[in-house]
């Protein structure tokens, strides 16, 4: 890739973002935007360097992370299990088809009520609400990563010697890797939008919290700083995912990254 | 021609359930195959003869018969690993996560051997076919035809009993196809490893081969076999002789009727 590309890369995004908050801003202090409502960037943008100043904004935002990465692996380690098995048994497939079908529509947050019934009020209930649907999700992707593995690939496997574990760990695995990355991917979205979710039904801390905290005390502001540092943890986390993917499949890079260059 | 026997194919059937219907793949095929021998199998398409080759390989569980591969004494010791096949595919097969070298270092870590060594020995196959400069690339950075030299030399470095190979060079471009047909009589020139080999191309089979095998239709059955005597080492002015001509034509008109058949016979 040339520098002049790589340049551009960064140039335009640059620019357009430059652009909609400085039109943002003039609306505002020409009085066309009411900024009781929609409160200009620079003034958000002090807001969150006082609350970062204060320490306060750090507490939610690690909560959340937190919560998103436990709820994460929550889901990641069992549904990789369990769809790395339903896409290699059909027995497995065929028993657990029918729950997976019934369960992976209903939106994850619908199952907080029944999921406190049994929990409580607690940290493990809004953790376990945030992992079902990912969890689902991962488990209907990794089978199907199994099922799009090339026959021949297994066929070399098998015949270079490699049977049992070790077909497993050699071929199997590594040749599923991508589409299960293309599902961890996405639940971590799913992820995402269920913690915050939860956080504002039922929770202090964390940054749902501290969202839904401003708008019920109208700190409009603070609601707008809550906001912004959602959006950014999301991308944060999406980049983690992505340079680990990089890590793991050095024959893949930009597997998650789509380039629209054509 | 050779002495010793080194495939022993006996009364092997296949028969298999698709979707529709049970199909014979393969009906009674018994076949010889002796040491350093490189034997063409010919047929037209879906007449059992990647079947064969995939029961040969223990890949695939035939219905009737049995497969018998000997060990050679001379090339090495019972007990020291060495596989009975090592299978080259038309789509190459190659593993995309792993570089070229390890690609061809994947059967010796398969059968245990310490990584350093595997790596040295695979570097040694690389060398030889010319790939070297290639170690550390994935396969996807290659062409196709240099892939498929990756994947004969992943087959030569697991040093197996036989060699088989499925239409290796089918996906290739023609230009392609002939300078990798050239360098595979080079390296078989040089090591006379026993070849069992899948083509539907004749002009492939009759510059490559001793003997061509041919296949009817589906079910497949053995139809005629050739021996193929141009002299070793071949090269391409061979295709411009009489014999081979003759040859190839003679083998088309048995041919002829058996792709008619597999035409107008219903997909499985």
């Amino acid at each position: 890739m040339s520098y002049r590309v790589l340049s551009r890369e960064v140039t335009i995004p640059l620019t357009t973002s430059f652009v909609m908050l400085a039109v943002w801003e003039i609306l505002v202090h020409t009085g066309m935007l009411r900024a009781a409502f929609f409160p200009a960037p620079t003034n958000i943008a002090h807001t969150l360097f006082s609350l970062a100043l204060s320490g306060e904004l750090w507490l939610h935002i690690a909560t959340t992370l937190g919560r998103l990465i436990a709820s994460f692996l929550m889901a990641v380690i069992p549904g990789t299990a369990l769809g790395l098995s339903m896409g290699w048994w059909l027995g497995w497939r065929m028993a657990a088809d029918p729950l997976v079908r019934l369960l992976f529509p209903i939106p994850s947050i619908a199952f907080f009520p029944v999921v406190i019934f049994y929990l409580g009020l607690s940290e493990w209930g809004l953790l376990l609400t945030a992992a079902i649907t990912p969890f689902l999700l991962i488990a209907v992707q990794a089978a199907a990563a199994v099922e799009a593995i090339e026959r021949t690939l297994l066929e070399a496997g098998r015949n270079y010697g490699a049977s049992g574990r070790r077909l497993f760990t050699r071929v199997i695995l590594p040749a599923a890797l991508p589409y299960l990355f293309i599902g961890y991917r996405l639940a971590l979205g799913v992820g995402f939008i269920v913690t915050v979710a939860v956080e504002m039904i039922a929770a202090k801390h964390g940054l749902g919290g501290f969202l839904w905290h401003s708008w019920q005390i109208l700190r409009i502001e603070e609601m707008y700083v809550g906001l912004v540092l959602i959006g950014l943890l999301g991308i944060v986390v999406t980049y983690g995912l992505e340079a680990l993917a990089d890590r793991l499949m050095p024959w893949q890079v930009d597997l998650l990254r789509s380039k629209g260059q054509r | 021609m050779a002495a010793l026997t080194k495939i022993e194919i006996r009364d092997v059937e296949h028969v298999y359930q698709s979707d529709f219907a049970t199909v014979a793949a393969l009906a009674s095929v018994s076949l010889t195959v002796g040491d350093g021998e490189f034997v063409a199998l010919l047929g037209p398409s879906g007449c059992g003869k990647s079947s064969l080759l995939r029961i040969v390989a223990e890949l695939l569980r035939p219905t009737a018969g049995s497969v018998q591969i000997f060990p050679s004494s001379s090339l090495g010791q019972p007990g020291n690993g060495r596989p009975k096949t090592a299978l080259v595919f038309q789509e190459y097969a190659l593993f995309p996560w792993r570089t070229v070298l390890d690609n061809v270092a994947f059967p010796l870590e398969m059968r245990g051997m310490p990584r350093h060594e595997g790596l040295t020995r695979a570097g040694t196959v690389l060398e030889r076919v010319g790939l070297q400069p290639f170690a550390r690339a994935y396969p996807h950075q290659l062409s196709g035809g240099m892939r498929q030299r990756v994947g004969i030399a992943r087959a030569l470095a697991a040093e197996p009993e036989v060699l088989l190979m499925d239409e290796p060079f089918g996906a290739l471009d023609a230009q392609t196809r002939t300078v990798l047909q050239e360098e595979l009589l080079r390296v078989w020139e040089s090591e006379r490893k026993t070849v069992l080999y899948v083509t539907h191309s004749i002009d492939e089979a009759v510059y490559l081969a001793d003997r061509i095998v041919l296949l009817s239709a589906r079910p497949g059955r053995i139809k005629a076999e050739y021996l193929v005597d141009l002299p070793r080492p071949r090269h391409m002015e061979m295709r411009g002789w009489n014999s081979y001509t003759k040859l190839s034509l003679d083998i088309w008109n048995a041919l002829r009727d058996e792709v008619e058949t597999a035409m107008v016979s219903e997909k499985p």
